[in-house]
C-alpha cells in the first residue's frame, strides 16, 4: 500500500521534480561562472582579500531557491488532491489516515532536502577549490538558513493547501509568510549561527501543521 | 486523528502567538522608533568648558555645561581646534591657547577620531588576515597575495594556489613560539584595509591571557610580548593608526577600562583614559580628540556621558552627563507589550531570538485584553472561555490575534 502511495505521489511530482534540479543545476553552474569571471576580473588575491574584509557569501543567487522549491512541491502534491475532493478518497484508503499523511509528508521533505543535501555539498565543494576552508565554512553558514526554508516553506504550504476552509486558508497564509521570513532576515555570514537551531525546530514543529489541516478536512468544515 | 486534535491545535496556536510575539512589535516599533537626538558636545580649550550643540531646534541651542548661551560666532570662537578652517578664513585663529603656540601641521597630526560599538566586538569573523609589510619599500602598502589563519597554529594559505605556504608559516610558527605565545589564540585584531596610512600589523591574545604584537618587518616575523600589568585582562583590542603614530590603538580590559597602547622605548606602556567603566556588550564609545584635550562620549541604554581628557595625561579635566529623552517605542512598549520577542539585537550581528520584558503596567493591557476576549468569544463554552482568558492574559494582543486567526472560522468544531 505505501508503495502505490509513494508511487502516486512520485506521479504527481517527477515533472516537477525534474525541472527543479534543471533550475538547481542552470543556477549552479550559473554561480561557478560569475565566481570564474570575478576571478578573471578582478584577480584571486583580490576577491580573497575583499571576502575576508567585507563579506564572503558567493552563493546569492539561491537565496529564494530553496524556498521556491518547497512552495512548488507542495503545491504540486496537495493541489490535486484538493480538486474534486480527492483527498477524501486518499484518506479512505485501508491504512491509518496519520499514516498516509505521514507518508505524503516524508515524501516531499524527503524529496526537497534530496534536492538541497546534493547541491548543498557540490557548491562548497567546488568552492573549495579556489577557497580557503574559512570562507567555504562562513558560505555554508550563509546557505544554512535559505536552505532550511525549503523544508519549512513545503511544510508551511501543504499546512495551507490542505486546510479545507478558504478564509482559513489566508488566515494560515499570513502567519506562514511571516515565520518564513525569518530565514531571510539581512545578517552577516555567520550572522545566522545562534539562531539556526531554532530553525531547525521551527522546521520540525511545522511537521505536524498539516494533520490540523486533515483533521478539520476529515471533520468536515468547509 | 481526533485524539491528538487539541495539541497539534495548541501546537498551532503557540506558533502563531510566537509569529505575533515577533511581527506585532516589530510593526509598531516601524512606525514609532526614534534615534536618541543626544547633543553635539566638544570641550571647548579656551573656556576649559564642554560645548553643547543641540539638534532640537531649541533657542538655547549652543550652551555649555553650566548653562551659558552662546551665539554662532562666540560658539565658533570658543573651540578654535575644532573650526580651524572657518576662524582662520575670518582671520580669527588664535596664534596660541594657554601660551602654547598652535601649529597646524601639529594641530592636524595629533587629530584622534574613533568610535567603539559593541557591533565591533560581537560580529562574526571569518578567521583569515592580511599580513601586510610593516617596512614596505614602497610609499603604498602592497597586498601579499596570501591570507593567514591563527588559531591552534600560524597558517599562510597562499591565493593563487589555495594550498598553504608551509616555509612562510613555519618561520612564523617558530617565532612566536620563541616568543612564548601559548595556542590556541583567543582572538587577533588588527586593521585589514591596505588604505591604511601605515601598518602596525596584529595584536593577538594567547592561550594564556599574553598580548602579543605579531607584524612582518623585512619579510620576517616580528614577535613581542607586550607585557602588560597583570591586572589588565584584555577583552578587546582595536587598531588604530593615528596620524603621530604616538598609540598603536585602544585596548579594553574585561572590568570595561579603556587604555591606549603606546610604543615605549621598544616596550609597550598602557595609559588609561581616566573614564569610568564602560560595558563593552552595551555601550559606545566615541572620541574626538585635538592636540590639547580629547572629548570622550560614553553613550548607555539611558544616558550619555561626556569627559573631557587632557591629551597628554588622558587625565578628566571635566564631566557632564545627559539623561536620554523617552523614546516613543519604549513609551508604547511599556503600555502594550509586557514581553515580545526579537532577533535582532541592537549590541549585535548575531541573529538570536530575545524575549524582552517591559513596564510591570503593561499587564494591565493583558487583563483588559482577556475581558475583551471574553466578549469576542462569548458563545464559547466555558471551559473554553477559561482558556481564551488566560491564554490572552499571559499573551495580550498576540495571544488574541493568534486566538482570532486559529479559532474565528472554527466556531462549532474547534478543539477548543
Amino acid at each position: 500500500m505505501y508503495k502505490s502511495l509513494l508511487y502516486k505521489e512520485w506521479i504527481k511530482t517527477r515533472s516537477g521534480i525534474a525541472c527543479l534540479a534543471v533550475i538547481f543545476l542552470g543556477v549552479g553552474i550559473y554561480s561557478f561562472m560569475k565566481i570564474n569571471e570575478s576571478i578573471r576580473l578582478l584577480g584571486i588575491v583580490n576577491l580573497w582579500e575583499t571576502a575576508v574584509q567585507k563579506d564572503p557569501a558567493m552563493f546569492p543567487q539561491f537565496k529564494y531557491l530553496p524556498l521556491l522549491a518547497g512552495i512548488l512541491l507542495a503545491i504540486m502534491q496537495y493541489v490535486p488532491e484538493l480538486q474534486f475532493k480527492r483527498l477524501k478518497l486518499t484518506l479512505h484508503l485501508p491504512l491509518n489516515e496519520n499514516k498516509i499523511l505521514l507518508t505524503m509528508l516524508f515524501y516531499g521533505v524527503i524529496a526537497v532536502l534530496s534536492l538541497l543535501l546534493i547541491t548543498l555539498p557540490i557548491l562548497l565543494l567546488g568552492l573549495g577549490q579556489r577557497f580557503p576552508s574559512e570562507i567555504v565554512w562562513a558560505n555554508f553558514q550563509q546557505l544554512a538558513p535559505w536552505f532550511l526554508a525549503g523544508p519549512a516553506a513545503y511544510l508551511i504550504t501543504a499546512w495551507v493547501c490542505l486546510e479545507p476552509q478558504w478564509k482559513q486558508r489566508i488566515l494560515n497564509i499570513i502567519p506562514g509568510i511571516i515565520a518564513l521570513s525569518f530565514f531571510f532576515l539581512r545578517a552577516k555570514s555567520g550572522g545566522y549561527q545562534p539562531f539556526d537551531p531554532y530553525l531547525i525546530l521551527l522546521v520540525i514543529v511545522a511537521f505536524f501543521f498539516a494533520f490540523y489541516s486533515t483533521a478539520r478536512f476529515k471533520e468536515g468544515v468547509q | 486523528m481526533m485524539k491528538n486534535k487539541e495539541s497539534i491545535y495548541i501546537l498551532v496556536l503557540l506558533f502563531v502567538t510566537l509569529v505575533a510575539l515577533w511581527g506585532i512589535p516589530e510593526l509598531v516599533k516601524t512606525a514609532t522608533y526614534s534615534n536618541d537626538r543626544y547633543p553635539f558636545v566638544y570641550f571647548s580649550s579656551t573656556e576649559k568648558k564642554l560645548l553643547f550643540k543641540e539638534f532640537d531646534g531649541r533657542e538655547d541651542a549652543l550652551h555649555d555645561d553650566e548653562g551659558k548661551v552662546y551665539t554662532d560666532k562666540e560658539y565658533d570662537a570658543a573651540l578654535p581646534l575644532l573650526n580651524f578652517r572657518q576662524l582662520t578664513v575670518n582671520g580669527e585663529m588664535p596664534d596660541s591657547i594657554d601660551g602654547i603656540a598652535i601649529d597646524p601641521r601639529e594641530l592636524r597630526v595629533k587629530q584622534v577620531n574613533f568610535r567603539y560599538g559593541p557591533l565591533n566586538k560581537n560580529t562574526p569573523n571569518p578567521g583569515l588576515y592580511i599580513m601586510y609589510e610593516s617596512l614596505p619599500k614602497k610609499a603604498k602598502l602592497e597586498s601579499p597575495g596570501d591570507l593567514f589563519r591563527l588559531k591552534n597554529k600560524i597558517e599562510f594559505i597562499d591565493a593563487a594556489s589555495n594550498r598553504v605556504n608551509k616555509q612562510k608559516s613555519e618561520q612564523f610558527q617558530t617565532a612566536l613560539l620563541k616568543a612564548g605565545y601559548a595556542f590556541p589564540a583567543q582572538w587577533t585584531s588588527g586593521n585589514l584595509n591596505i588604505r591604511k596610512p601605515y601598518d602596525e600589523g596584529y595584536f593577538s591574545l594567547d592561550a594564556q591571557g599574553q598580548l602579543y604584537h605579531i607584524k612582518m618587518v623585512n619579510g620576517r616575523p616580528f614577535i613581542k610580548n607586550t607585557q602588560l600589568d597583570s591586572q589588565i585582562e584584555p577583552a578587546f583590542f582595536a587598531m588604530e593608526e593615528v596620524a603621530d603614530k604616538r598609540f598603536y590603538g585602544f585596548l579594553f580590559d574585561k572590568k570595561g577600562n579603556s587604555y591606549i597602547l603606546e610604543e615605549d622605548g621598544g616596550k609597550y606602556k598602557t595609559v588609561q583614559l581616566d573614564i569610568d567603566p564602560i560595558h563593552l556588550d552595551a555601550d559606545e564609545l566615541m572620541i574626538i580628540g585635538n592636540f590639547l584635550y580629547w572629548t570622550v562620549a560614553v553613550q548607555t541604554d539611558k544616558e550619555k556621558h561626556f569627559y573631557a581628557l587632557q591629551t597628554e595625561t588622558l587625565k578628566r579635566v571635566r564631566y557632564a552627563f545627559v539623561e536620554a529623552k523617552v523614546n516613543k517605542w519604549e513609551d508604547i512598549s511599556g503600555k502594550i507589550f509586557p514581553f515580545y520577542l526579537t532577533f535582532r539585537d541592537k549590541h549585535s550581528e548575531y541573529i538570536a531570538p530575545h524575549l524582552h520584558f517591559t513596564a510591570f503596567t503593561a499587564w494591565i493591557a493583558n487583563v483588559l485584553l482577556a475581558v475583551l476576549s471574553l466578549f469576542i468569544f462569548h458563545r464559547k463554552s466555558n471551559k473554553k472561555k477559561i482558556f481564551i482568558g488566560i491564554y490572552t492574559l499571559i499573551f495580550g494582543i498576540a495571544g488574541l490575534v493568534a486566538l482570532l486567526i486559529m479559532g474565528s472560522s472554527t466556531s462549532r468544531k474547534s478543539p477548543l
